[in-house]
């Protein structure tokens, strides 16, 4: 039995007379917030598509396109029309579904869920995606390259807060319900659990920051100053070098630490696994297509001949899919470290249903 | 000591240290100003170190009036102009309309149009300036193009003259192979040749540049001891415009001045004809051997190296280090004469491109031209003639297939059996 305080009133709901709870909390804040992540990670992608065909600038004005409201924008000419701009209106029409997205999740989980923990969280989502969207709109209306890195900074701290919420949000087993009925659910994977070492949870959590600070990096790299000095840029790499082994060494050994835990947390550090074994592997690819290859290979007899092709689909598809895969690098490990939190008991009253919590009437 | 709710004491560790620096590096470099035209750093260092150095203030004086004639004469990276050249068709050197689609920042309009494609294709590597000195260039071997001397390597036209624009062109849309230029064959011809025109610009600009620093020091110009008002009369204005003049002449006159390539011999890559390239490429008059190797690895004299980093007097150390530190360039690297049996030729592989490489050479990276009969001169002259050279191409075009396990002059190792 745990014995934690309920951190609000709200979480402290009290047992009807006969033990029973007015209502359970309902499963659609966590199935909208799934559908935020769903729809933000593409939104990286497409925004990494935009950086990489430097398309920032393809559209000048902003909220609208081109005068239009953003919604009305002739869908026959942004399909047939230029490239940059396909990519770019995209990128904004995605932005924005995020955000109505972020929006109906407030919305839901302000309806649907007493805690102030989530309806914070909520709240704390939609200020995060309006200024996701501010700083992409004025790195249009003032065409600012640093602006542009932030914006590609807080896309993927917005997935990371996303999936952690995803995690918060969703019930545990056996007391989903609708909002208004209070059914309950069954057959869940459950989250909770008996508290794991504290290892894992440490790994995770300082494997998620690194991931992070990998990120900025590369972002660094691919919004450098048109005129900064040799030294930033090789600071950068060099930096952006080191960090990886970090990263590969942090995120494997979260991995494999997770190997024998329950099959949810098991996928996600095989996928983890994964993804960090094909990273490093992406960004030597997104070197050579690039800036060719390195270390006087390109004096070696089977790839002399070799020549880069500005803009070409291979070198856009190999960079933007590096941005991407390191977006769910971070993504995963954000998973993982909250699920190992939430497991361990970090912020307990926000996680731990109250039925779970007082005197145990529930169990 | 602080303690947490737990009890236990709260102390800065690494995960607060990785939490603070996520936090942090966003925000960092928000702020970026307007890029501007770099001055030439290292021929202000070489110019002093061979016509004597100036005080601090000199040179910060100097420094700021070279600055503010160069933006007066040529404008910025954002607002690239040139003056009316009289006798010249700028235009068709660099085209306003073309500068503008290259210049500036990255953006394009609701049709494509592009703008600012050398800051998105270029400028990283190349810099802002054309100084060859972007932002990756310490990573890439060989180093980008200095543009500001005007010389670049592979071209049709003789020695230290400038490139035609066909010959930029064909570097452009074919890139260089095995080295970190791309080739831009995606972009539209327009969009190329925007970017030639504004090539040229910078060239044409650094040279002039570097010819206002030279005369500078040899006192024909003063800008040590010049105000703003004296610049901006109308003497000033004259003398540099007619070294525009004076420069952007030469680039237009090298349209003519493409080598001309004769037809190749009937027995072009015959047996016979590659068994003469061969005697040719280690014979005394065209020399190959020398850098390239007896075995064209390229394994030949590798200590020279080429004209850009010659400027940094990269054999005297005490000197370079004067570049070096100040930031002025990028640590001088060696000349690498090429591995002929890769079958990869970084000005192009057709026939009439190893031509142009033998008949004029490579001048800014120390290959010379080859040396050649005058026109009416008989068999008796040792020198090259139009046939040897195609001969040399051929063998040159040949070496790729020639057994390496078989040299010429193969000794065995191995003792005979008794």
């Amino acid at each position: 039995m745990i014995e934690t305080r309920p951190r609000s009133r709200a979480d402290a709901i009290p047992p009807q007379g006969d033990g029973s709870w007015p209502r359970s909390r309902s499963a659609w804040p966590a199935r909208l917030s799934a559908c935020v992540v769903a729809a933000t990670f593409p939104l990286i992608w497409v925004g990494g598509l935009v950086t990489t065909y430097d398309a920032g600038m393809a559209v000048e004005d902003w909220p609208g396109t081109y005068g239009y409201n953003l919604f009305l924008y002739p869908w026959t000419t942004w399909w047939a029309g230029p490239f940059d701009l396909f990519i770019e209106h995209g990128h904004r029409l995605l932005g924005a579904l995020v955000g109505v997205l972020t929006i109906g999740l407030a919305a839901v989980t302000f309806a649907c869920d007493p805690r102030a923990s989530a309806r914070g969280a909520a709240v704390g989502a939609l200020v995060l995606v309006c200024l996701q969207g501010g700083l992409g709109g004025l790195r249009v209306l003032l065409d600012a390259r640093a602006l542009a890195m932030a914006h590609g900074c807080v896309g993927p701290a917005f997935l990371a807060y996303a999936v952690a919420m995803s995690v918060h949000l969703v019930p545990s087993r056996a007391r989903t319900g609708s909002c208004e009925s209070g059914r309950s659910g069954a057959g869940r994977v459950p989250l909770t659990g008996p508290a794991p070492e504290r290892a894992p949870l440490k790994t995770a959590a300082l494997a998620t920051a690194f991931v992070y600070l990998q990120l900025i990096l590369g972002a660094y790299i691919r919004h450098i100053p048109v005129d900064a000095s040799v030294n930033a840029f090789r600071f950068a790499v060099l930096f952006h070098l080191a960090l990886a082994v970090v990263v590969f060494a942090y995120a494997l050994a979260l991995a494999w630490s997770l190997r024998r835990a329950r099959s949810g947390l098991r996928l996600l550090a095989a996928s983890l696994g994964a993804a960090t074994v094909a990273q490093p592997g992406l960004g030597a690819a997104v070197w050579v297509v690039k800036y060719g290859w390195p270390f006087g290979l390109s004096e070696t007899y089977a790839i002399a001949g070799s020549t880069i092709v500005a803009n070409s689909f291979w070198q856009a598809m190999t960079v933007t899919a590096h941005v991407a895969i390191g977006s769910a690098i971070l993504g995963i490990s954000t998973a993982i470290t909250a699920v190992l939190a939430r497991r361990s008991g970090w912020g307990a009253a926000a996680v731990v249903e109250p039925w779970t919590v007082v005197g145990g009437a529930a169990r | 000591m602080k303690q947490d709710k737990a009890g236990r004491p709260f102390r800065i560790g690494p995960t607060w240290i990785a939490a603070i620096a996520c936090l942090a590096a966003p925000g960092c470099g928000l702020v970026a100003p307007e890029p501007r035209f770099r001055t030439n750093e290292a021929y202000l260092i070489n110019q002093e170190i061979k016509q004597g150095d100036l005080e601090q203030s000199d040179r910060t004086v100097l420094r700021r009036n070279l600055k503010n004639l160069m933006v007066a004469a040529f404008g910025t990276p954002n607002e690239p102009h040139v003056p009316e050249l009289e006798g010249i068709d700028a235009k068709q050197l660099f085209d306003p309309a073309k500068l503008a689609i290259a210049a500036g920042p990255v953006a394009s309009d609701r049709f494509g149009a592009p703008k600012g494609l050398y800051r998105e294709h270029c400028a990283h590597c190349h810099g802002i300036t054309g100084d060859g000195n972007g932002s990756t260039a310490a990573f890439l071997n060989p180093y980008p193009r200095d543009y500001r001397r005007g010389l670049f390597k592979f071209k049709s036209t003789p020695g230290a003259e400038p490139p035609t624009h066909d010959d930029l062109l064909r570097v452009m849309t074919n890139g260089v192979p095995g080295t970190a230029m791309p080739s831009f064959r995606l972009l539209n011809g327009d969009e190329i040749d925007a970017l030639i025109h504004y090539v040229r610009y910078l060239a044409i600009r650094g040279q002039v540049e570097r010819a206002l620093i030279e005369y500078s020091f040899q006192g024909e110009l003063d800008l040590v001891e010049a105000t703003r008002e004296t610049l901006s009369e109308p003497e000033s204005a004259a003398f540099v415009k007619s070294e525009i003049v004076a420069v952007a002449t030469r680039w237009r006159q090298t349209e003519t001045l493409a080598t001309t390539v004769p037809s190749p011999p009937a027995d072009f890559e015959s047996a016979a004809s590659i068994e003469r390239g061969r005697s040719l490429f280690f014979g005394p008059i065209a020399s190959c051997v020398k850098c390239h190797g007896e075995t064209a690895l390229g394994d030949g004299t590798t200590t020279d190296y080429d004209e850009w980093a010659k400027e940094l007097m990269p054999n005297e150390p005490d000197k370079l280090a004067r570049f070096l530190d100040r930031g002025a360039a990028l640590e001088p690297r060696t000349i690498r004469p090429r591995n002929l049996r890769l079958n990869v030729f970084r000005g192009g592989r057709r026939p009439v491109d190893l031509y142009w490489r033998l008949h004029n050479g490579i001048l800014a990276s120390g290959m010379p031209a080859a040396s050649m009969r005058s026109d009416g001169a008989g068999d008796d002259d040792p020198r090259l003639a139009p046939d040897d050279l195609w001969h040399l191409v051929a063998y040159v075009r040949s070496l790729p297939y020639d057994a390496l396990s078989s040299p010429r002059d193969a000794v065995s190792y191995q003792r005979e059996r008794p």
